[in-house]
């Protein structure tokens, strides 16, 4: 819910991210030259994999809805331009990733691994490509197409057409009467292969539009034959938006209700936007429908997160801007032709300029900031944490210096009473050793054992969802329960990582100030962030073990298939002469009791993950010390003439003007930022 | 002695609430899950294998729990000694040297296996296969429904997959008696293993008394016995900053 807030809070453009990112990255570099060998206490690891993917930061919208809600032509309204085939009914269970890139480019992926890539070529042609590939042909609008592929997929080929297997079609697509279609079934079902069944289409196109960050995929509509395919939940869950095209009537929307209870996770209902196409048709009510819808969905999405466009009107704001007349777009493309005629009109009446009418009447000028600014309130706020980890190294920098400064100062007055101090700080670092062993200790009677947190949330955590699979009534509710409950696992584990973070940064924050008077040594900097980072890598690499395991449970159409689930005995039956049936309900019902297997597992290895994670805080505190540890013992056994301490002094405070100077760019750039 | 006998009792009283009270979540946890309407041969297979697993898990937290309490006492002691005997304590790593005998090959606990009344008869009447060919049910539903990357262990050893036809028929008064006795046998079987747990927990305490012995004998009862230098200001202290 954060992201709502910040929504209303902050206003975050693209351009400016990407002016910003750059500043960061020299602010980096800079950072680099700066602290050398030095250790000061920043992970510099983890801080380049950080600036690494910033680098290559990518926002990935999904875009779901029903067939014909208008998917695609949103799409091209929104790259601004009209490179999704429109006119034609989806077919594929591909998805069409869509992306910037300067030359235009078409890959597929077919089933048998072959790729064809279309290179440099005109709009026109990857049009026409697209639409061969991912649309059905108009004389197989009645039969389930999407199935038929999908057994090809999973078993090479389809040689018999026979009652059984029309009975499984008509029942798995709702289709009626398909064995008046046979011939017509046989001739689709012949015709294809593995060699071309689509599973993956990337476009890569010169859009005219800003977001060459963003990578929009357009799923395979929810409600298409089949269900929802496996690849489209990968891509929901990593999808840091997910836009579901809903026409605006009739408003009631079953296909968006069961998306919600059943499809996406609760994690993924954080990033949901509902989005009600063809606005411009019911213009006059669009306003009224917009009202109901918010006050509908009221229990299931913000009302912030609804909004009412029109792509056709959209698409025509983009011809205008191009420098097009209105009068070349009626005559050019007659399907935009009644809209110009009306809104035109309409526009006079309100006394707008026809870009300005068309753009506000599509709607996306609501949109377009409020998604911008949602995608990028993470990323900003990635900005301001990375900006905060460099600054917080340059103060311990200069700490570090100014030590150092403090130490050859007293060994160019004196030497004796520079070893005394060396001692003393040496001492003082036996203590503090000491004093982490004290705090890890107590840091284990509260993180670790029945009386912890964790055990408490995960042995409470593991009934409820116990509880839900049991209940669950269908697969795709299964999965969503799974996938929350990883969801949640994950979440009990981070915060707990946290917790222990914010334990140890506080316990040490205590107690630095009485180390620095009474020892004149500094409690090292602890880059908890970077340690938490990577505790969190650890755990998220159980997860993806775990989201395998899952997936391929739920997911790989087994449940479509039973051909493969008797794939060994199928060749007996040809033999036998008697074809196989499978209770679906005993599927379902193994099914379920699979997943409480494997659910148990995967608490167990969080469990072992997070203990690790304990330990992984008490190796990195110690590794810290003894570095402070080997420097002191260094300077102790290094005897230098005046004039090189006088000379080391001198570029010590050299750097730390050059760190003063870096530091105070860095907390204006901070300000601008907050 | 770092610990006193009275404070040592204290700890096994404890630790025996925990106990209990994790053998109570293993029970509850597995008769949640028994008590629900899944395939019996799924649940024979988990009244079988689940509560041996949870307890192992619970034993190693349990561990930690104890060794809470033991470092606790100690370190009170410790922290009003001598910064190098607290530092010499530290070096010891007794946490770390009782786990790592713990989990070792030797030291791990290893609960018995659950015998539950695996009534064949009772279970294969509900499986009517093709003529002539015996199937295990439990295990074709499994084969199918399992892709071949899902590590299975509740699925009973695969039978010969031949059967081309079986339905599942509900017994379900039969499978609520089965799933009673289930219940009965799990209840004598974590009567025991609670014994056992108890058992190997305390040879665990007994094992870090040993080695607490040995430091203090080798460290403060040498050079230092019980000095404690007051220059040195105390961890006590510092904790409370």
């Amino acid at each position: 819910m954060f992201l709502e807030q910040n929504i209303k809070k902050s206003n975050f453009k693209l351009s400016d991210y990407k002016i910003y990112k750059q500043q960061i990255f020299e602010l980096f570099e800079n950072y680099k030259n700066l602290r050398g060998e030095l250790n000061d206490g920043i992970d510099l690891k983890s801080l380049e994999n950080r600036i690494e993917n910033l680098k290559n930061n990518q926002f990935l919208i999904a875009v779901a809805g029903e067939v014909k809600a208008g998917k695609s032509t949103f799409i091209n309204s929104l790259i601004k331009e009209e490179i999704l085939p429109t006119d034609v009914l989806q077919a594929t269970n591909a998805l069409i990733e869509i992306f910037y890139s300067k030359r235009p480019y078409l890959k597929v992926t077919y089933a048998s691994g072959k790729i064809e890539i279309l290179e440099d070529s005109p709009k026109e042609v990857l049009k026409e490509k697209l639409k061969e590939i991912a649309a059905i042909p108009e004389e197989y609008r009645d039969i389930p197409v999407n199935l038929i592929d999908l057994y090809i997929l999973e078993n090479g080929e389809l040689n018999i057409i026979d009652n059984e297997f029309i009975k499984y079609l008509e029942e798995k697509s709702g289709m009626e009467n398909l064995k008046e279609l046979k011939y017509k079934l046989e001739n689709y079902a012949f015709s294809r292969s593995r060699d071309n069944i689509p599973i993956k289409i990337e476009l890569g196109y010169p859009f005219p539009w800003e977001f060459d960050e963003i990578r929009l995929v357009d799923m395979p509509g929810v409600n298409a034959v089949g269900g929802v395919h496996d690849i489209s939940f990968s891509f929901l869950d990593r999808a840091n938006a997910i836009l579901f095209i809903h026409p605006i009537k009739p408003i009631e929307s079953e296909s968006f209700k069961r998306f919600i209870s059943s499809v996406i996770t609760n994690k993924s209902k954080e990033n949901l936007f509902l989005i009600l196409t063809h606005s411009a048709v019911f213009f006059e009510e669009k306003d009224r429908l917009l009202e109901e819808a918010k006050r509908i969905y009221s229990s299931l999405i913000s009302p912030d997160r609804i909004f009412a466009v029109d792509s056709i009107l959209k698409l025509i704001y983009e011809d205008l801007e191009k420098g097009k007349t209105l009068e070349e777009i009626k005559k050019e493309q007659r399907q935009k032709r009644k809209w110009i005629v009306y809104f035109k009109d309409l526009a006079e009446e309100e006394g707008l300029d026809n870009k300005e009418a068309f753009i506000k009447y599509s709607g996306f000028e609501n949109l377009i900031p409020v998604l911008e600014n949602f995608l990028l309130s993470a990323p900003f706020s990635e900005l301001i944490n990375i900006l905060e980890l460099l600054r917080e190294g340059y103060k311990e920098q200069i700490n570090i210096h100014q030590e150092t400064i403090r130490l050859l100062e007293s060994q160019k007055r004196d030497r004796e009473e520079f070893l005394a101090e060396i001692e003393k700080r040496q001492k003082g670092l036996k203590k503090l050793e000491t004093y982490c062993y004290f705090v890890l200790e107590e840091a284990a009677t509260i993180f670790i054992g029945v009386h912890s947190p964790i055990e408490n949330s995960l042995d409470q955590l593991k009934l409820n969802y116990y509880d839900k699979f049991i209940k669950s009534t269908n697969i795709e509710e299964l999965r969503k329960y799974y996938r929350d409950a990883e969801n949640d696992l994950n979440m009990i584990v981070q915060e707990n990582i946290k917790n222990i973070s914010k334990f140890f940064k506080e316990k040490l924050e205590q107690i630095g100030e009485q180390f620095r008077e009474e020892y004149n040594i500094q409690i090292p900097k602890i880059d908890f962030s970077a340690i938490e980072e990577s505790c969190r890598k650890a755990v998220a690499k159980r997860e993806e073990i775990t989201k395998e395991v899952v997936e391929s449970i739920a997911e790989n159409w087994n449940f479509l298939k039973p051909w493969k689930w008797l794939k060994s005995s199928r060749t007996k039956k040809v033999v036998v002469g008697i074809r196989e049936f499978i209770d679906e309900e005993a599927f379902f019902k193994t099914l379920k009791n699979n997943l409480i297997e494997s659910f148990v597992d995967v608490i167990e290895e969080l469990r072992d993950q997070f203990y690790r994670a304990f330990d992984f805080y008490k190796k990195s505190i110690g590794k810290l010390l003894e570095e402070k540890r080997t420097y002191l013992e260094n300077l102790k056994n290094e005897l230098k003439t005046i004039e090189r301490i006088d000379y080391e002094i001198l570029m010590l405070e050299k750097k730390i003007a050059l760190i003063e100077k870096e530091v105070k760019i860095i907390e204006e750039f901070i300000k601008r930022l907050s | 002695m770092m610990i006193e006998p009275k404070t040592l009792k204290q700890i096994e009283k404890k630790l025996e609430e925990d106990i209990s009270k994790e053998i109570e979540l293993i029970k509850s946890e597995v008769f949640f899950i028994l008590d629900k309407d899944l395939d019996i041969y799924f649940l024979k297979e988990f009244a079988k294998y689940y509560p041996r697993k949870l307890l192992k898990e619970k034993a190693e937290i349990l561990l930690d729990t104890l060794l809470n309490y033991l470092m606790k006492e100690v370190l009170e002691k410790i922290k009003s000694m001598h910064l190098d005997q607290q530092y010499e304590f530290f070096k010891e790593n007794l946490r770390n040297k009782i786990r790592t005998k713990a989990f070792s090959e030797n030291g791990s606990f290893k609960p018995q296996p659950v015998k539950i009344k695996e009534d064949e008869g009772l279970l294969d009447k509900t499986i009517t296969a093709a003529p002539g060919i015996a199937v295990s049910a439990g295990g074709i539903i499994a084969t199918m429904a399992i892709p071949e990357t899902v590590p299975l262990k509740a699925i009973p050893a695969i039978s010969s997959l031949v059967g081309p036809i079986y339905i599942i028929k509900k017994l379900k008064d039969k499978n609520r008696r089965l799933k009673n006795i289930w219940k009965k046998q799990i209840n004598s079987y974590l009567k025991l293993a609670k014994n056992d747990l108890k058992k190997w927990l305390l040879d665990m305490e007994a094992e870090f008394l040993k080695n607490l012995e040995s430091f203090y004998k080798k460290t403060i009862s040498s050079s230092f016995e019980n000095v404690i230098d007051k220059s040195n200001t105390n961890f006590a202290k510092i904790k409370s900053i």
